[in-house]
């Protein structure tokens, strides 16, 4: 008995910091894993796939993002989807499953909206044991009626859950929609597919966290994201057999403390992001957070290599803070020995160098006449 | 620089060629009148030395003559003592040709080698135009102050940099500011520094996506609410619904209504006991009303008969003391007319003595009329004696006048025979006389007239005969004959012996006629009415008076008749007419009066009284009346209370009533008991408006149900309907893009911001560098300038900005360029294009300057200053002035310049 083992689509979900059309390639990537874990499961040979909660970001999708999802499943003729809510589509009145099934699901996808056994594959006799979110929030272990559910004996027992194992985490996160550390053991279960958590994580060896299939933060902790998981159960007893799958097209990478003092600094980070992906920087997402002391030459070079080259070979490149420009009497000298430039840069100087927002201001101001000096001296030259 | 030819050939109005004769170094004048072609030839020169003869501009066009062809034009000048050449063609067979000394240039070349000798940079369309443009000052021009473009300002730096130390980059400042400045307008407006273009864009989408944010929240916010709403009404409904409390509902509804009917009966029963009690109680009640007005109504009559009683009493007393009233009324009326006849009386005597004294007086006035009638008379009689006195004398005013006449020519003819008499003048000694006899007289001493002959005779001597000579003497005495005799005539005809005698008689008539208006004058006093002094008047007035006499006489004769029969009797003794005087009737009068005042008084007392009476007496009367009146009152009420207790009596007798009252008292009794005891039974029980209450609640809350279901379903059916379409718009979705879009604008508009601000604090930070340095370049223009200021504007010190313009004079007080006069302005524009000649000469650039119709606002005096200052600077550069007004610049001095035609132009090949 094989399947797939996926969680926190996401479905919908927008980036705040990237633009219109690094937006709409990751969305469309989110659309897009899906058929990668359908052609997964053709190549692992499993007939089904469990997805465990989250598979929309919003209660209230507008009706192309609730229908893309279905749509891409209802492709795959021959592999059976099975969803549960999570805590962001939880199963409301008026939430998105009694809208899907207002306007009708297709055969090859069913959405476990109450709880109970449910028979997944008679010819394994494999039984599915949905816990169903009604609330986004829920204190009590929706899991816990596992224990007492009743399955034909010898039965792959299947839990499929979304929330926080308790004990685990430590976090507040994990007093909303708790699930029991060792249920899988209490419920006699041969494998608890858990969704929530957007990195792959493994509590023990039937409890795991698929993770998002393709990574939308830069800090998913677990493994990280962009996985899948393939799991092969050999009989109600025997442990599952694992198998990690890359589904995810995205790399995204956060760097904190990047001190940048030099050239060499500046060629170091170049570097160290192009090495993320180094046959394909395009997908890599890159979230750094930058300051230190340039000279006026080595903030000319920040700009030009990082700024202007290393911003277009990445699929989005964010930066917080930004380094200090560094300029002494010395760099006066490029604006000759007297005249109007020069006063006016060595006035900018003393105000950069008094500090706090009017400091940080001509501080700009002082950069920017070396910009328009440089690109005149360059015009001239 | 020194021009020294200037040839040009179909330029405009020159269509053929011309040439400037007489250039050379210093001033040059050319006094041409107006239409001459002065403003042509400077605008050769310009185009020679500044457009490119292959500019098609329509500058260029314009140059061309009415007629059309093609402009050209050839300058000659000395550079640095190398003679040079320049020609230009333009627009057709266009060529361009430079010689510098020994050096020739076309075409491109030729441009090119111009314009670095000029210092002259590429403008637009082919004009360069640096420097030269302010100093080639056209017409109208000369008042307005250079605008100088980037290059001419580059130009003046550049002379100007020389001489100051350290000072270099004003240029590349400028260059950098423009760039700054390209920069900063893209984000803000550089007049008032408001956001623009993207920044302004991402402002507004900013705001926009704000709002639109807000409006999805809100939305979502209304979503949520009908979500809440929506479950809560399901459950609502589902309640609602439920079959087991609805049947348990209906179950109760029916054992309260049994409950109800039950009651209802039980109600009714205590309802009909307590009716019949009510029943005879009132039966009760109102026998004992009955018995007690009966009682009441006895005392009543009782009351009244007494009341009457007392009235009747009451009555008697009032009607006797109407009665002594009546009597005192009638005494004072009796007394009342006693008195008003004593008064008639009274009157009646007053009325006869007062006729009495008229009587008296009317015979005094005739008394005095018969005096005044006696003296008129006499006065008459007077006036008549005067006026026969008057008639007997007859020499009047006429006949003196004849007598005087007849006296003065008596007197002429004498004095007349006098004049021609001869004179004896006689002296004789005192024993001599008696001696000498005059015509047998002792002759007198002295003088005598002598008419005829006269003898004289001297004792002792002999005689004397003297005979006077004298002419017509016969005819003097027979004129004073005549004069005698006609006196004597005229005195004859008066009466009179002589003239003395006439005048004295004249003077008695004189004396008469005083006497006759004396007497007439004392005649009108004595009439009392006439005022008319004719005779006849006078005569009239005195017959009137003596009539009037007589009929007042016979008036009073009447009077007293009529008196004495009608008044005598009454004044009887004492009073009688005959023997009364003035002055008793007088005190008769007094005394009547006083007793008719007497007599009047006692009538208004008497009146008085009466009136008292009557008040008394009516009051008494109506006193009686309405005492009469009340007791009929009180008769009437006894007599009534007596019919009303007959007839209660006749129904039914005190006894009847009083068995009656002892049988209601006990059928009240029995009733009492009964409703007491069906009470009793009853309190165990819920009260009927409890139970009913209950069921109108059940009954209400079963159809509110009803009503509330309907009302749910409507509502689910409402918010279902809205949550659909909500739903079907992805509001969370939405919300997530707006707000990721929100951010994004904020983001953008704080880098956008960031920009501006730096780069306006840059811009700032240049110009004001930019300023301070180009201060120090402009020192030496005005150093240069100032000595030509000084010279015209004593005093004053000059302000420039960093464009090289005159910003403002000072000389007492701080001046701004454009409030001067266009006169200063225009000198002052004059000084500036002079001072950038000097400073283009002192960096030993070429400079000439030259001013077509300037200064024509100039006053004579501040002219005479230009002059000079023209003058002394012509002694460094070249000056051309170009002038229509000959004289005013005639003493200017110079070199004579005149516009002469050639056959054409001299070519240097």
């Amino acid at each position: 008995m094989k399947f797939i083992h996926t969680s926190d689509w996401q479905i919908g979900r927008t980036f705040r910091f990237a633009d219109d059309d690094t937006l709409g390639a990751l969305q469309a990537e989110r659309l897009e894993v899906i058929r990668r874990l359908g052609l997964l499961a053709r190549q692992e040979g499993a007939a089904h796939v469990l997805v465990a909660g989250d598979v929309y970001e919003h209660e209230t999708p507008a009706e192309r993002t609730l229908h893309q999802p279905i749509e891409r499943m209802r492709e795959f003729t021959d592999i059976q989807w099975h969803l549960i809510p999570g805590n962001h589509d939880a199963d409301l009145p008026e939430g998105v499953w009694a809208r899907l099934a207002r306007s009708g699901l297709p055969e090859n996808v069913t959405v476990h909206r109450e709880p109970g056994p449910v028979l997944m594959d008679a010819a394994h006799n494999a039984w599915i044991l949905p816990a169903v979110l009604k609330r986004r929030h829920i204190l009590t272990d929706l899991t816990a009626y596992m224990d007492e559910a009743e399955t034909p004996p010898d039965a792959l027992r299947i839990g499929l859950a979304h929330g926080s194992v308790v004990g685990f985490g430590g976090e507040a996160e994990s007093e909303h929609n708790p699930v029991a550390l060792d249920r899988a053991r209490r419920a006699g279960l041969a494998y608890l597919a858990l969704g929530d958590w957007h990195g792959f994580c493994q509590i023990d060896a039937r409890t795991i966290y698929s993770g998002t299939p393709e990574t939308d933060r830069f800090t998913t902790g677990g493994g990280g994201g962009g996985e899948s998981v393939v799991v092969t159960l050999h009989g109600p007893r025997a442990e599952p057999e694992i198998k990690r799958c890359k589904t995810g097209r995205y790399t995204w990478k956060k760097l904190d403390d990047v001190v940048l003092t030099s050239e060499q600094d500046i060629l170091a980070l170049d570097a160290r992001i192009r090495s993320i992906a180094p046959d394909n920087s395009a997908a890599v997402l890159v979230w750094a957070a930058v300051s230190g002391l340039l000279s006026v030459d080595d903030m000319a070079f920040y700009e030009s290599t990082i700024l202007k080259r290393l911003s277009g070979a990445v699929a989005c490149l964010r930066l917080t803070g930004t380094p200090q420009l560094s300029a002494g009497l010395d760099d006066m000298d490029r604006f000759g020995s007297g005249g109007a430039v020069r006063a006016a840069a060595e006035q900018l100087l003393a105000q950069s160098e008094s500090g706090g927002a009017e400091g940080q201001l001509a501080s700009e101001a002082l950069q920017r006449l070396f910009l328009f000096w440089q690109e005149m001296g360059a015009q001239a030259g | 620089m020194i021009l020294t030819d200037l040839q040009i050939e179909g330029f405009r109005r020159f269509a053929a060629p011309v040439r400037l004769d007489g250039l050379g170094p210093g001033l040059n004048v050319l006094a041409a009148p107006n239409e001459a072609g002065k403003s042509t030839l400077l605008t050769a020169l310009k185009a020679v030395l500044m457009v490119r003869s292959s500019s098609k501009a329509k500058p260029v066009k314009d140059l061309q003559p009415y007629g059309g062809g093609a402009p050209h034009v050839a300058v000659s000048f000395s550079w640095k003592g190398m003679d040079c050449h320049l020609e230009k063609q333009f627009i057709s067979k266009a060529f361009t040709r430079l010689i510098l000394g020994g050096e020739r240039f076309e075409g491109d070349q030729a441009e090119e080698a111009l314009r670095t000798l000029l210092g002259l940079e590429e403008a637009s369309k082919g004009e360069a135009a640096g420097l030269w443009n302010a100093l080639l000052v056209g017409q109208g021009e000369s008042f307005v102050q250079p605008d100088l473009n980037q290059t001419g300002q580059d130009s003046l730096r550049s002379c100007l940099e020389h001489g100051v130390e350290h000072a270099t980059g004003g240029a590349a400042a400028s260059a950098v500011l423009s760039r700054v400045r390209d920069r900063l307008y893209l984000l803000q407006t550089a007049k008032s520094g408001q956001p623009t273009g993207k920044y302004k864009q991402a402002l507004e989408q900013e705001t926009q996506a704000q709002t639109h944010l807000q409006d999805l929240q809100n939305r979502r916010a209304a979503l949520e609410e009908d979500l809440a709403a929506l479950d809560q009404a399901r459950r609502s409904l589902r309640e609602q619904e439920d079959p087991e409390r609805k049947a348990q509902d209906e179950a109760e509804l029916l054992a309260l209504r049994q409950l109800r009917d039950k009651l209802r009966v039980a109600d009714a029963e205590e309802q009909a006991a307590r009716a019949a009690l009510a029943t005879v109680t009132h039966t009760r009640n109102s026998i004992r009303d009955e018995q007690e007005r009966r009682q009441e109504r006895l005392e009543t009559q009782r009351r009244l008969e007494r009341e009457a009683a007392a009235m009747q009493h009451d009555l008697q007393a009032l009607t006797q003391r109407t009665a002594q009233a009546r009597q005192r009324y009638e005494d004072s009326r009796t007394e009342r007319e006693q008195a008003e006849q004593q008064q008639q009386a009274a009157r009646q005597a007053l009325l006869a003595v007062s006729r009495r004294a008229t009587v008296s007086q009317q015979r005094a006035a005739l008394e005095r009329g018969r005096q005044t009638l006696h003296r008129a008379e006499a006065a008459c009689t007077r006036l008549e004696q005067a006026r026969a006195a008057l008639a007997a004398l007859r020499v009047d005013e006429a006949l003196i006048r004849r007598v005087r006449k007849a006296v003065r020519e008596q007197d002429a003819a004498q004095a007349a025979l006098h004049a021609r008499a001869t004179r004896l003048t006689v002296t004789l000694l005192p024993e001599a006389t008696g001696r000498v006899l005059l015509d047998g007289a002792a002759c007198p001493q002295g003088e005598t007239v002598l008419t005829q002959a006269a003898d004289v005779q001297v004792e002792g001597i002999g005689q004397f005969r003297i005979t006077p000579a004298v002419k017509d003497h016969d005819e003097a005495l027979t004129a004073a004959e005549t004069a005698r005799q006609q006196l004597q005539s005229v005195l004859q005809s008066a009466g009179c012996q002589s003239a003395e005698d006439a005048e004295t008689l004249f003077e008695e008539r004189r004396q008469a006629e005083t006497r006759v208006a004396e007497a007439r004058a004392a005649f009108v006093a004595s009439l009392p009415t006439a005022r008319d002094e004719r005779d006849t008047t006078l005569f009239e007035a005195l017959a009137t008076l003596r009539q009037e006499l007589t009929d007042q006489s016979a008036a009073l004769a009447r009077e007293e008749e009529a008196f004495e029969r009608d008044c005598l009797p009454e004044l009887a003794g004492e009073h009688a007419v005959q023997t009364a005087t003035d002055a008793s009737v007088q005190a008769l009068q007094q005394q009547a009066r006083q007793e008719e005042d007497c007599a009047a008084r006692a009538a208004d007392e008497a009146r008085q009284a009466e009136r008292t009476a009557q008040v008394a007496y009516n009051a008494a009367q109506n006193l009686q009346e309405k005492a009469e009146a009340a007791l009929r009152q009180k008769q009437t009420e006894r007599d009534q209370v007596g019919r009303e207790l007959a007839v209660s009596h006749a129904r039914e007798s005190d006894e009847a009533l009083a068995s009656r009252a002892a049988e209601t008292a006990q059928a009240q009794t029995q009733a009492e008991a009964h409703v007491q005891a069906l009470k009793a039974g009853r309190e165990t029980e819920q009260p009927l408006s409890v139970v009913e209450t209950r069921i109108t609640r059940r009954e209400q809350g079963l159809e509110n149900a009803r009503t509330s279901i309907a009302r749910l379903r409507e509502e689910i059916r409402e918010r279902e309907t809205r949550v659909r379409v909500a739903e079907g718009d992805g509001l969370d979705e939405k919300i997530a893009e707006a707000g990721r879009t929100a951010a994004r604008l904020k983001l953008e508009c704080e880098g956008y911001e960031r920009e501006r601000a730096a780069l306006a604090l840059l811009d700032q930070t240049l110009s004001d560098a930019e300023k301070t340095q180009t201060e120090r370049y402009l020192a030496p223009l005005v150093r240069t300038m100032q000595p030509a200021f000084s010279t015209v504007f004593p005093g004053a010190s000059l302000e420039m900005d960093t464009g090289f313009g005159l910003c403002g004079l000072t000389r007492r007080t701080a001046e701004e360029f454009g409030k001067l006069s266009d006169g200063t302005r225009e000198q002052i524009a004059v000084l500036v294009r002079l001072g950038f000649a000097e400073l283009l000469h002192a960096r030993q650039s070429p400079a000439i300057l030259v001013l077509d119709d300037a200064l024509s606002f100039s006053d004579s005096q501040r002219l005479e200053l230009m002059f000079d200052v023209l003058a002394d600077a012509a002694t460094r550069f070249q000056i051309l002035v170009l002038t229509c007004r000959a004289e005013v610049f005639a003493r200017l001095g110079g070199r004579p310049l005149s516009l002469r035609p050639i056959p054409q132009i001299t070519e240097r090949r």
